[in-house]
């Protein structure tokens, strides 16, 4: 076992750990603080699989641009920290939640299980353009080739986002105004 | 390296073939664009802005003329997978956009429904038309994707832009994080398939074997379907939709309840048919629970509500159940032509009877209260007997009974259930539909037998318009005469899927090691040819 498997798995446990920890915080701004610690070791997961290109746009994207916005928002809010509804806990609740739960285990274990036995080899039905270390070119000569119509489309889906935001957040006349 | 790129970029590039083929989707998305700039000359934005209507009139009727006009063009792929023209593409863009078109009239014409006139929520109908189209023409999982997401992110802005009301608030926010996540699951689900097979075309997904050995592809493929599900409101993914469709004003409803399970569908046909090259005893185990339930959870929760929109929305439950048959047929055989034919002409039966159902309640519900219940439904039959007559046809039409369509849609897909050994299924879909007859009748006796009582609702003359006797008379009409006639364009429609030309700039790794020879690699001889065209052909 390598220093990077050993690295993989530290970085994976905490991940883990994080993820449970930050769920249930009372204070909104230390769930987000933690959660930007999560998106840094995912990216050095990502890293260490050799996908620097997704590593460092998770830590732009998602650690930098993100995160920000989401803190920008809680400090406007001036969010309260939040009850905790764990004594509310209904049957049904309980119920489905031991049933999510059991799925994912099952899910999970089958995926862990079937791939340490099988002794995965995963068949590459395209060949890269590139050869293996190129990360960055093989995403970008992707992209405009055989991606391009998706890669075009994103920008409608984009525009549609932006007139959504607007839609939701302009003020509206009331009624009483109208009159 | 650079000129491989350069190789497969000469392939990629469109032809004039494309533009054409694809002027539905393209016609959509400008048309989508004008009718939003146009609100810009109008100086109060909360009127219904009858220029961008008529914008978007007229791309949706070119829009559905055009692959009619095409309809007898060789299957064709363009853009690597990126969008399939082919039978079952050009079908679904008529279907869209006569739907859309259908939804946009039915705003028009009612008082409450006007507001989707607003210039920037007609262009977000339309662009989430264009996502649908996206999607039931694509051959590959990313343009997929991004065409579900194009219509998600539209339909999740129009369920809440009447921020006044805290119900559709709620809807739509209940709508938004469940969309998320389904849409999370489906990405998880893509991964996977990827991680197997090192592809996201589905044409290249023949290796895909569906078992336990292979836990990647088994797992991946379980959870894109189980988001599927979720779009198409198949229990036990269904919680959100009697809540949403109950929020909604019902012309957005119909649209939702109808084009989005309509083109999700075909996508299930496309990913079962072209991908899962061998039959799968798991998906079909998969497809026989859900339906299952699906049918019987919708089938008797309809009983119990008072809510006429709450019942409708269980009887599209039960009806993503019923699409569920013939999905169970393709994954037991994939290659069958009768579970297509079933799932086509259901489809587009279901969506002719509940967008028709739909505009009716939302005629009624003009001047009254957003939200009809059943008693107040009674003595309809005598004050507006046109409304209750439409309305019967459709709730016939949903329960499966001759005249109207929805019989032979039912009746092709139990035949392709029977002829695939799924008779288990059909059998329970043949008595929950008698269970949900229950729903549909006792709304029938509410408009026709019962006398008006106080809490009857009143006709207003305003909305009661010709015109509105016309759209509504049209929906009535083509249900009657696809039920006479039955769903021709089931039979007629050319199934082949358009493929991808094998390209000699990237090639594809052998699917079939048998047919490989060992000595050589044929991806390392199909590359050298690859260059030695790409030096050959000239740059533009």
């Amino acid at each position: 076992m390598g220093i990077e498997t050993v690295a993989f798995i530290l970085m994976g446990l905490l991940a883990v750990a994080l993820a449970g920890t930050l769920a249930t915080r009372r204070f909104p701004v230390s769930a987000a603080m933690l959660l930007i610690t999560l998106m840094v070791l995912l990216a050095g997961m990502y890293g260490l699989l050799d996908a620097h290109f997704a590593a460092v746009a998770q830590i732009i994207v998602y650690a930098g641009a993100i995160m920000v916005v989401f803190v920008f928002v809680m400090m406007l809010l001036n969010l309260p920290p939040e009850e905790t509804r764990f004594g509310t806990l209904t049957l049904g609740e309980g119920v489905l939640t031991l049933a999510g739960l059991g799925a994912a285990v099952v899910l999970g274990t089958k995926v862990g299980h079937g791939f340490l036995r099988s002794a995965f080899q995963p068949t590459n039905a395209r060949a890269p353009f590139f050869p293996e270390p190129e990360n960055l070119k093989n995403v970008a000569a992707l992209m405009f080739t055989d991606y391009l119509w998706a890669f075009e489309l994103i920008s409608f889906l984009i525009l549609a986002a932006i007139i959504g935001a607007v839609v939701i957040s302009k003020k509206r006349k009331t009624h009483a105004e109208h009159a | 390296m650079e000129q491989l790129v350069q190789a497969r970029l000469q392939e990629i590039l469109p032809s004039a073939g494309f533009y054409l083929q694809a002027s539905p989707i393209l016609l959509l998305l400008v048309g989508a664009l004008a009718a939003l700039l146009l609100g810009v000359f109008r100086a109060d934005p909360e009127k219904p802005n009858f220029t961008s209507l008529g914008v978007a009139v007229v791309s949706l009727v070119a829009a559905a003329a055009m692959p009619l006009v095409l309809r007898g063009a060789a299957p064709a792929a363009h853009l690597g997978s990126g969008f399939l023209a082919d039978g079952l593409s050009r079908f679904s863009f008529v279907v869209i956009a006569l739907g859309t078109l259908f939804t946009l009239f039915s705003a028009a014409l009612t008082e409450k429904g006007r507001q989707l006139l607003r210039p920037e929520l007609v262009c977000l109908l339309m662009f989430s038309s264009a996502g649908l189209m996206v999607m039931t023409s694509s051959g590959e999982f990313l343009t997929f994707f991004t065409g579900l997401e194009i219509t998600s992110v539209s339909l999740y802005v129009l369920v809440g832009y009447q921020r006044q009301d805290v119900k559709a608030l709620e809807a739509a926010l209940k709508y938004f994080l469940l969309g998320a996540t389904a849409a999370a699951i489906i990405l998880m689900g893509m991964a996977l398939v990827y991680l197997h097979v090192g592809s996201l075309r589905w044409s290249d997904m023949g290796t895909l074997r569906l078992s336990p050995d292979a836990p990647f592809a088994l797992m991946g493929m379980f959870l894109v379907l189980c988001g599927l599900a979720f779009k198409l409101a198949i229990a036990p993914f269904h919680s959100w939709a009697p809540d949403v469709y109950q929020a909604s004003h019902s012309t957005l409803t119909g649209y939702m309840a109808t084009l989005v399970k309509f083109s999700v569908a075909l996508v299930v046909l496309r990913i079962l048919g072209a991908s899962v090259a061998q039959a799968s005893s798991n998906l079909v185990l998969l497809f026989w629970v859900l339906g299952a339930l699906s049918i019987a959870i919708g089938s008797t929760f309809g009983l119990v509500h008072n809510s006429v929109k709450r019942m409708l929305a269980y009887s599209s439950v039960a009806n993503a159940g019923y699409f569920c048959l013939a999905f169970a047929a393709l994954a037991a055989n994939p290659s069958s032509v009768s579970a297509r034919e079933a799932l086509t002409a259901y489809a587009a039966v279901y969506t002719v009877l509940n967008l028709g159902a739909f505009a009716v309640l939302a005629w009624l519900e003009d001047g009254n209260n957003e939200d009809l219940l059943k008693e107040e439904l009674s003595g309809l039959g005598s004050k507006s007997p046109f409304a209750a007559l439409a309305l019967t046809v459709f709730l016939f039409g949903l329960a499966g009974i001759p005249p109207a369509a929805g019989f032979f849609g039912k009746f092709m897909l139990i035949n392709a259930a029977v002829s695939e050994g799924l008779t288990g299924l059909a059998i329970l879909m043949v008595l929950f539909s008698v269970v949900s007859l229950f729903y549909y009748l006792s709304l029938m006796v509410e408009m026709w037998l019962k006398p008006a009582s106080r809490n009857s609702i009143a006709v207003t003359a305003s909305s009661d318009s010709g015109l509105h006797r016309l759209l509504i008379g049209t929906a009535v009409v083509v249900s009657l005469v696809i039920g006479v006639v039955g769903p021709r364009w089931a039979s007629m429609l050319d199934y082949t899927v358009a493929t991808e030309a094998p390209s000699v700039a990237i090639g594809v790794r052998s699917l079939h090691p048998t047919t490989a020879t060992a000595s050589s690699d044929p991806v390392d001889a199909v590359k050298k040819k690859a260059l030695d065209t790409a030096a050959k052909t000239p740059r533009p």
